[in-house]
């Protein structure tokens, strides 16, 4: 009993942390570092190392604190990150099951590729019905080429990081799961 | 058992989404959005100072000479500021006189809210920030942003009971009406989206801009007042194919240090 409220609680306190230092990188980082999306890039290891769908859930959560602070429509940055997750299952489960870094590095740009058609889509469909402008320039698109390149690269050396420590997510073990 | 456990939690999740969409919508979602936004405010408010105090407190150069040539630069500004100054003084002094012989009726202000700046957007790749004030303090999507005595920072986009979100003219989904103080008063569209710097474009080709020209809102927008200071022309672009001339223009105020701002209720 002790554990399972030790365990909800710790699930707790990460997920405001994740937030919180989401907010920290988005304030004080220089740019184009502040474009480093370190909410996708956890969401992205946690799903390497459990697929069961629990990161739905961790992404619920971090949905609705990131919607509070946005400027697009309530729901749109909520069920891009939703379907974004389960596409990226899909894409980790059938397609890039190597684990290598590169690899990892390749299915985070896809991934945080595929969040961002997602929103753009969201947001053109919700713009649309609340007749509100959002213009498609060159500059955005360099603002989404910039995050989805350093969140890709941050993800992979997090992952590097993490799977010396982390057995679950050491290409070297994967195989003998 | 892993598959059925993944659907259960995609149909739960899902329906949660929808629930919580709807319920946005009817406004019955507003006292936990309020609660989990006092939360996190303090955080953002607390990194969004750091980043004007760090900010404040440095300034990067590439090399000796850059740093010279700034130097010089900000030697000669303080003298023609110098210069600024005493001439303000002899029109203050002016003006007060011809306001007393004329029995000067101050004009009419527009109503205006302040606000703190907690922070920027956590959407990373927008420029916009957040303020403290909102829907009860009877701010509109839409409104104008200014800071100082009249110098246009950007707009409301979005506006929550207690907070809401301005773009600031530097971003790329910006546009301003704006109009240049030369002798043909040329008109054109202040945009966003160029670094630092803004952009403005459709200016008449056989309009004459000169460097340093000053830049004001038109009043062509219904929501936006005429008369509130953009920016200088920096440089500007004029090419015989091109059918209007583009202006850049150096901001009235750095955006990236905001503490105070006014948001302008109403024309």
């Amino acid at each position: 009993m002790f554990k399972k409220i030790a365990s909800s609680f710790g699930k707790v306190a990460l997920i405001f942390a994740i937030f919180i230092a989401h907010i920290w990188i988005n304030n004080v980082f220089p740019y184009p570092f502040e474009h480093i999306n370190l909410i996708f890039a956890f969401l992205f290891l946690y799903l390497l190392a459990d697929d069961s769908g629990t990161v739905l859930w961790y992404g619920l959560f971090l949905g609705v604190f990131l919607e509070l602070f946005v400027s697009s429509t309530f729901g749109v940055t909520l069920l891009a990150l939703f379907f974004c997750l389960l596409s990226t299952r899909w894409l980790l489960t059938y397609f890039l099951t190597n684990r290598s870094f590169y690899i990892i590095a390749l299915a985070a740009a896809l991934s945080m590729f595929t969040y961002r058609i997602y929103f753009l889509g969201l947001n053109s469909f919700t713009n649309f019905f609340f007749k509100r402008n959002f213009l498609y320039t060159s500059r955005t698109a360099a603002d989404y080429a910039y995050e989805i390149a350093l969140t890709a690269l941050f993800t992979m050396l997090a992952y590097m990081l993490i799977s010396q420590i982390y057995k679950k997510l050491n290409p070297r073990y994967v195989g003998h799961v | 058992m892993r598959k059925s456990n993944l659907q259960k939690n995609t149909f739960a999740i899902g329906g949660i989404i929808i629930f919580l969409v709807f319920f946005n919508y009817l406004n019955w979602f507003d006292f936990g959005k309020n609660i989990l936004r006092k939360i996190f405010i303090p955080f953002i408010s607390q990194s969004g100072n750091f980043s004007v105090q760090i900010k404040d407190n440095y300034e990067f150069f590439k090399n000796r000479e850059q740093f010279f040539n700034a130097y010089r630069a900000a030697q000669l500004s303080l003298q023609k500021r110098d210069e600024n100054e005493a001439s303000l003084k002899l029109l203050t002094e002016e003006n007060a006189e011809l306001k007393r012989q004329l029995n000067f009726k101050e004009k009419t202000k527009y109503a205006s809210v302040l606000a703190a700046v907690i922070g920027n957007n956590l959407e990373g790749t927008e420029k916009t920030i957040i303020i403290d004030r909102g829907e009860k303090d009877g701010i509109k999507p839409g409104n104008p942003v200014v800071v100082d005595e009249g110098i246009l920072i950007g707009e409301v986009v979005k506006v929550e009971n207690d907070i809401s979100i301005v773009r600031l003219l530097s971003d790329n989904q910006s546009k301003v009406a704006a109009t240049i103080i030369n002798k043909e008063k040329s008109l054109g569209v202040v945009e966003g989206g160029y670094g630092l710097s803004v952009k403005m474009n459709f200016i008449p080709r056989n309009e004459a801009v000169q460097i340093g020209d000053l830049v004001v809102t038109s009043g062509l927008e219904s929501n936006i007042p005429r008369g509130l200071l953009i920016g200088k022309v920096a440089a500007i672009e004029n090419e015989a194919y091109q059918p209007f001339q583009q202006a850049i223009l150096t901001p009235s105020s750095d955006y990236s240090r905001f503490v105070y701002l006014s948001v302008i209720l109403g024309k």
